[in-house]
């Protein structure tokens, strides 16, 4: 029995765990990526990271990503659910529509919002100047104020729908006595999404919730292809430094640290959302 | 009276919803066809910009881009990247879940099923660097194809065992002492009595894993540099990046990447939604 798992584990040990020990010593050093020698010089790495602005502003950004994107993405996946609850052929159709984008890579959809939003031939400034609004016209990933929630704008289109489809299925799961006798007492729509959905619901909320929050701060192929950090490091997030200082400037050291600073955020995100939500469903039954 | 007051307002709302649905479909559908137009212009045409129609279909662009990105050899790749990933993922993941699911007291197996979860929420990112140092310096591994399989497999492993141990745990017990008392070994009771009921879940598991594989782009962007390995992803990312004062091609280059996969979707969308909402409800 022992050898069913030992191949699996062997692999996932080797080539996914392993390296995070060594990930760890190199974050103590100053290690370039080509010397041979690795100074060791403690926690300075860490410390750094704090004073240094430009990785600031990418913590900063890889939460408000991560709040406002699982945020939105979750309701709009809600709204969408409840739409197309009803089995009907015209639902089937626009639940197919919507999930669509889903399946297709971030790297086409990203070249597709560059395109979209791009200042002078875009097709979001030639619809505006067509409507008469001129005025309305921007450079949307490359204004200060506007390209972060342009970029945000993007997964939402791409992922609402995959969300949408574990709601579909929570409510798919709710059995249709509860519905029934709901109906018996008379409850209007917004008592029952209150007293008989949302409680019931709860797992496929705890699931998409942190699901999309772990992708959120894994998010980096919008962000590299459509503003590669910028207006200056404005738009720039945690796992894009990382791969800056991989494959540009090669400090292995200091983005090694970046890299066990973005796990430790992502992991205690996860479990007082765990935590939270758990506390929360708790006191529905 | 009352029903019929209550009919007519509820007909009122199945207005406003359709009216929604259909605006939801329209932003949906808008960017994926936009990109379609210049695909089909010529250059003459594409100098009056991105909205004037094409006067009629012309395929040149899809040829060029075809010929110049050498979209055959990437759709070889990226087909014999993601299929093998997908047999050995499905192999060796079941066979590990399995004595985790039937055997959950035992500490060895609950011990391996967390360290497994573990895994669900380490980015990549964390193990970029040394994953780089580990592959290129010490094994050689980078541009091979068992490399980036390799490491494929181990980032997605965690789903893999989490889902098939989660759908082992609920076939019923008297299957396993059934098999005991035939005297089958453990192996011949997995791949003969259990594997054959996992097929939904497979199913489930491999479109999961699927989307991930074919449409990734940072392990093929870190681990492959030559040309003739790169997948589609990759290379369209760089063909788009060289390409990208002549958009035509480069949109053309776009929807070829794209077409495989969105037709695997429409021809198999059941599955596939069934798929990702697995795992979401127990059971």
């Amino acid at each position: 029995m022992y050898l069913f798992i030992l191949p699996a584990m062997l692999i996932y040990l080797f080539f996914y765990i392993y390296p995070m020990f060594p990930g760890l010593y190199y974050s103590t050093t100053d290690w370039n990526g080509f010397a041979p020698r690795k100074n060791f010089i403690g926690l300075k790495n860490y410390v750094d990271i704090f004073k240094d602005a430009h990785i600031l502003t990418a913590i900063k950004n890889t939460f408000i990503y991560t709040v406002v994107v699982t945020f939105f993405s979750n309701l709009l996946g809600l709204i969408l659910a409840l739409m197309l609850e009803e089995r009907s052929r015209t639902s089937r159709a626009f639940r197919t529509l919507f999930f669509m984008p889903a399946v297709l890579s971030p790297v086409v959809v990203s070249f597709v919002w560059k395109y979209m939003y791009s200042p002078n031939s875009g097709v979001v400034n030639s619809l505006l100047r067509l409507a008469g609004l001129n005025g309305l016209a921007q450079d949307w990933l490359g204004n200060a104020h506007l390209a972060l929630p342009s970029v945000m704008l993007v997964p939402l289109w791409q992922w609402g729908g995959n969300v949408m489809v574990v709601f579909l299925a929570g409510l798919m799961n709710i059995p249709p006595e509860y519905y029934e006798s709901a109906r018996v007492d008379g409850v209007n729509y917004l008592q029952r999404f209150r007293f008989v959905t949302w409680p019931l619901l709860q797992p496929a909320i705890v699931f998409n919730l942190v699901i999309s929050t772990i992708g959120s701060f894994k998010t980096f192929d919008f962000i590299f292809i459509m503003t590669n950090g910028g207006p200056g490091y404005l738009t720039e997030v945690l796992t894009l430094t990382v791969y800056n200082y991989t494959l540009y400037t090669a400090k292995f050291g200091y983005g090694t640290a970046v890299g066990a600073l973005l796990t430790l955020f992502v992991v205690i995100f996860c479990i007082v959302e765990l935590r939270v939500l758990s506390r929360n469903s708790e006191s529905y039954v | 009276m009352n029903d019929g007051r209550r009919a007519s307002g509820s007909r009122h709302w199945k207005g406003i919803l359709y009216a929604v649905l259909v605006l939801y479909a329209m932003l949906i559908l808008f960017p994926l066809l936009i990109i379609i137009i210049p695909t089909f212009q010529t250059v003459q045409e594409s100098s009056r910009g991105i909205l004037s129609f094409p006067s009629h279909f012309n395929f040149q662009n899809y040829a060029d881009a075809w010929n110049q990105s050498h979209f055959l050899r990437a759709l070889r790749n990226s087909i014999l990247i993601t299929g093998m990933t997908l047999v050995l993922n499905i192999l060796l993941g079941s066979t590990a879940a399995f004595p985790i699911a039937i055997r959950p007291d035992r500490a060895v197996f609950k011990v391996s099923y967390y360290v497994f979860i573990v895994g669900l929420m380490l980015p990549f990112q964390a193990v970029m660097i040394p994953l780089y140092v580990l592959m290129g310096r010490t094994l050689k591994l980078t541009n091979t194809f068992p490399g980036i399989i390799l490491v494929y497999l181990a980032m997605t492993m965690p789903l893999t065992v989490f889902f098939f141990s989660q759908f082992i745990k609920t076939v019923p017990r008297e299957m396993e002492e059934a098999s005991i008392l035939d005297g089958c070994g453990y192996l011949r009771m997995f791949f003969q009595i259990f594997f054959p009921l996992l097929k939904p879940i497979t199913a489930a598991i491999i479109i999961q894993n699927m989307i991930f594989l074919w449409n990734d782009l940072l392990v093929p962007l870190l681990l492959i540099d030559k040309d003739i390995l790169k997948p589609i992803m990759p290379m369209v990312y760089v063909f788009f990046g060289t390409y990208y004062n002549k958009w035509n091609l480069a949109f053309a280059a776009l929807v070829l990447g794209a077409l495989p996969f969105l037709l695997l979707f429409l021809a198999l969308q059941e599955q596939f939604i069934k798929g990702l909402s697995s795992g979401a409800v127990k059971g």
